[in-house]
């Protein structure tokens, strides 16, 4: 018995590793949705139903800290990486199977970490961090640090154990012009995660150096100047939770080629969008700033580019609307996540326009507002592609088919309590309520009312759907072989 | 201006409100119709275009069409150049201080704000500013960062550690605002609301004389001691004996100081109002120029306040 764990822990099999990191990362993720649920429930009363003002800071740093880095930001090198993406590329292996296995037990070893830091430090200061950090005793910062930099590590081996995957370990004979979708957003997100992770890992070491620092250079170098450290922050935080977008730009694409029975429309130019969004995440960390210190020039700079990304996003949205376009659409539960996936990025995505206009974001700002676009795009768009791509690919990693009418239902539950619980925020943001609020006027209730009761909708709604998931396995007795009837290598059996 | 509140935005009190509010409904507008646009698209290409019968198989080769892409970019390009050009227009606006301003410090800290007025008033929790004149506040924290929030003047900005950060607006309407502090800083977050309290400028002006005033039943003399207090005096000079910056003011009324030209003169009632409105006029021997002038910070009465107060000091 123990053998068999031990053995399964130490496995440099990627599918084992697959599954560890998604069996992990779902009891991360549902201690973070059972927060967030508190959260949303505790302020239907202006003055807190129950906890207090403290228990709720904590309870809203858990929650974003948890959703953030461990699961929006490993979830895609983690478990698409390891379950579908050698399928996908026809490779029988990853290119870096230990490193990938090291980089589950640092994520394991750092999340924890992070978890126990924050909670012994009595940390409040939400997943930004507060600036300059100051507070905390030393053993409940050390933990909190390490634990951070632990996932930085964590998510830059993943990242690396897939970009090589992808880079290396193709099928022979496809060229990058032959490698789908899925595989071009998971590079490019991996890219970008290479990219800024080093950066990240770097800025948590200044605060860890500068909290012990003797005088002289190291604490000069490493003082935490609100300013500075809120940029050294951005600078990889910015990219690291756009960049989500990408691989579910990538499953949309692949759900709705696959269910229109067509190819996607302008292939190329949804890569060439995809590259574009990738660079310009890499430069609009400053948006982040605009009502801070950071000189008008400067603001306006980054406010452009910011705006700019709503062109390629917009060119992807019109090529899967054209793919769309006589089509031979056969609607399978997996459809039906990308098209509200597509709709929710519309929302999400318009809001995030509005947010990057310089005279909105004054208004706009650290309230309710960032709360719903957010939330709308990540706990909205990206949860719900993830999951189509889940359902879609579940037949061919566990050999088990999945009850489409329950997906439905769970679906349609599901978007029902996303736009329930986030609409109010937006509403709230414009009204003027700041974000984190624990207390609140009282003329703003009815909105808080409203997102409780999505947010109770929402999280049966996800339940459903993981269950539906899960014991999917039980209920089918043969093989199916092509259960979509998707042309797809993977499913055609071309790949190995 | 419109100082109803919409379902949307709140009632618009500033100058600057109905710019912000005429993009915000522009933008709000467009991506309402937008969205409505794409998910009725969306509908109606799954249900006319869904599969009946037949074998599936790919349908018509139109998967690409330069000329149709180069248009999907440059068409949504038009859009948000407009509105990024029409949003920083508004913000270089809110982002240009007037020279005609009523300047107000303001100090945020864990988890209340407060206010220093010109001539010597303050308040706490309470920013008191005349109608329909531009007011500019000069912000620091004392902590954490903080965020100093109208959402009725449509104005927000950091309020930061170690360093100003400036913001200024001019109300249109008498009346009392919330003042949201924007910034997540600690448990007390919440409660770190204010108001801002827009009065006649005959009433700003009565307000802030009677800031100056000894509050009821101090007498002149605690009041002036106060005064050494709040006014910093006490950074520079003790009143101990120990020289500091400047020279202590323990003995020094009535006694006579060496100048810096060679001149002797005895410390009177005139010698010390000249030292506060015009530090430069008298140097002391041994001691740099370095004290402010505080003209215009310090009222008359808070004068007669400080002498009688030094006057306690020579006994
Ligand atoms: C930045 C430091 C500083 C502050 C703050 C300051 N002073 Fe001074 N003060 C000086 C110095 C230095 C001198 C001596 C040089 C000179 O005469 O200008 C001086 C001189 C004086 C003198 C003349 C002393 C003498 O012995 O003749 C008086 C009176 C005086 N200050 C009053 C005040 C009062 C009242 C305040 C507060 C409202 C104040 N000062 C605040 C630095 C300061
Ligand atoms: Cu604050």
């Amino acid at each position: 018995m123990i053998q068999s764990i031990v053995k399964r822990l130490t496995s440099t099999d990627h599918v084992s590793v697959g599954w560890l990191y998604a069996a992990t990362i779902a009891l991360f993720a549902l201690a973070g949705t059972a927060l967030g649920l508190t959260l949303v429930i505790v302020t239907v009363k202006p003055t807190l139903l129950f906890l207090n003002p403290a228990m709720y800071a904590r309870f809203f740093t858990l929650h974003g800290n948890i959703m953030i880095n461990l699961l929006i930001l490993p979830v895609f090198a983690g478990v698409f990486g390891n379950l579908i993406l050698p399928r996908v590329i026809g490779s029988s292996r990853v290119a870096l199977p230990r490193t990938n296995l090291i980089g589950w037990w640092l994520y394991l070893a750092g999340g924890l970490l992070m978890l126990v830091g924050l909670w012994v430090g009595v940390y409040d200061g939400g997943w930004t961090l507060h600036t300059p950090l100051k507070g905390m005793s030393s053993p409940a910062f050390i933990t909190l640090m390490s634990g951070l930099l632990l996932l930085a590590g964590s998510l830059f081996l993943a990242s690396l154990n897939v970009a090589l995957t992808i880079y290396r370990r193709r099928k022979a004979g496809t060229g990058w012009a032959g490698l789908s979708l899925v595989g071009w957003t998971l590079f490019l997100a991996a890219l970008v995660h290479l990219i800024i992770m080093p950066e990240r890992f770097l800025f948590l070491l200044t605060q860890l150096v500068g909290h012990f620092g003797a005088d002289g250079w190291i604490k000069q170098a490493t003082s935490p100047d609100s300013q500075v450290f809120q940029h050294l922050f951005w600078v990889s935080s910015s990219p690291a939770v756009t960049i989500v977008i990408l691989p579910a730009i990538g499953l949309i694409s692949e759900l709705l080629a696959t269910f229109t029975g067509k190819k996607l429309f302008a292939r190329q130019g949804v890569l060439i969008a995809c590259c574009v969004f990738a660079g310009l995440s890499l430069v609009v960390w400053g948006e982040h700033l605009l009502i801070g210190e950071q000189a008008t020039r400067t603001s306006v700079l980054f406010s452009f580019l910011s705006a700019l990304q709503g062109i390629p996003a917009g060119f992807v949205l019109l090529a899967w609307l054209a793919t769309m376009f006589r089509g031979s659409i056969t609607p399978h539960a997996p459809f039906w996540y990308a098209f509200a996936a597509v709709a929710l990025w519309v929302m999400g995505g318009l809001a995030g326009v509005t947010m990057s206009i310089m005279s909105m974001n004054v208004q706009l700002h650290s309230t309710a507002f960032v709360v719903g676009h957010t939330h709308i795009t990540i706990a909205g768009s990206v949860l719900l592609a993830i999951f189509g791509g889940l359902y879609y690919w579940w037949p061919l990693i566990t050999g088990s088919m999945v009850n489409e009418r329950a997906a439905k239902v769970a679906l349609s539950v599901s978007a029902v309590g996303i736009l329930l619980t986030f609409i109010p925020y937006f509403v709230l943001g414009v009204k003027g309520v700041p974000r984190r609020l624990s207390v609140y006027p009282s003329q703003f209730q009815p909105e808080h009312y409203w997102a409780a009761a999505g947010g109770v909708v929402l999280v049966c709604g996800v339940l459903f759907l993981v269950w539906n998931l899960v014991t999917s396995r039980k209920t089918l007795a043969a093989e199916p072989v092509n259960p979509w009837s998707s042309d797809a290598p993977e499913w055609t059996g071309q790949t190995g | 201006m419109d100082t109803t509140a919409g379902f949307w935005l709140p009632g618009q009190f500033s100058t600057i409100s109905s710019d912000v509010d005429g993009l915000f409904y522009f933008i709000y507008y467009c991506s309402v119709f937008l969205f409505a646009l794409v998910v009725t698209a969306m509908t109606y290409f799954a249900i006319r275009y869904r599969r009946r019968g037949g074998k599936v198989g790919l349908t018509s080769g139109f998967t690409h069409n330069t000329t149709m892409e180069i248009l999907w970019s440059v068409i949504p390009a038009i859009p948000i150049v407009v509105v990024f050009v029409w949003g920083s227009k508004t913000f270089m606006r809110m982002h240009a201080m007037p020279g005609n301003a009523v300047e107000i410090k303001a100090t945020a800290q864990k988890w209340f704000w407060s206010f220093d007025y010109p001539e010597g008033a303050s308040s706490v929790n309470e920013l008191i500013v005349p109608v329909n004149k531009p007011v500019k506040l000069t912000m620091s924290s004392q902590d954490v960062i903080h965020s100093f929030f109208v959402p009725e003047f449509r104005v927000k900005q950091d309020v930061l550690p170690n360093r100003y950060t400036q913001l200024w607006f001019q109300a249109v309407a008498k009346g009392n605002f919330d003042l949201y502090c924007a910034e997540f800083c600690g448990k007390g977050h919440s409660e770190m609301l204010g108001k801002v309290r827009v009065v006649s400028d005959t009433e700003f002006v009565r307000w802030m004389d009677e800031q100056n005033k000894p509050p009821a039943g101090m007498s002149l003399e605690d009041f002036g001691a106060q005064l050494y207090k709040s006014k910093a005096c006490a950074t520079c000079h003790s009143v101990n004996g120990t020289p500091g910056t400047g020279p202590t003011f323990m003995q020094m009324f009535g006694h006579e100081v060496l100048l810096a030209d060679g001149q002797r003169v005895i410390v009177d009632e005139n010698y010390i109002r000249e030292s506060i409105l015009d530090p430069r006029a008298k140097i002391v021997n041994g001691y740099q120029p370095v004290m402010p002038t505080y003209q215009g910070v310090i009222k008359d009465r808070q004068i007669d306040a400080l002498i009688a107060y030094l006057k306690t000091l020579a006994k």
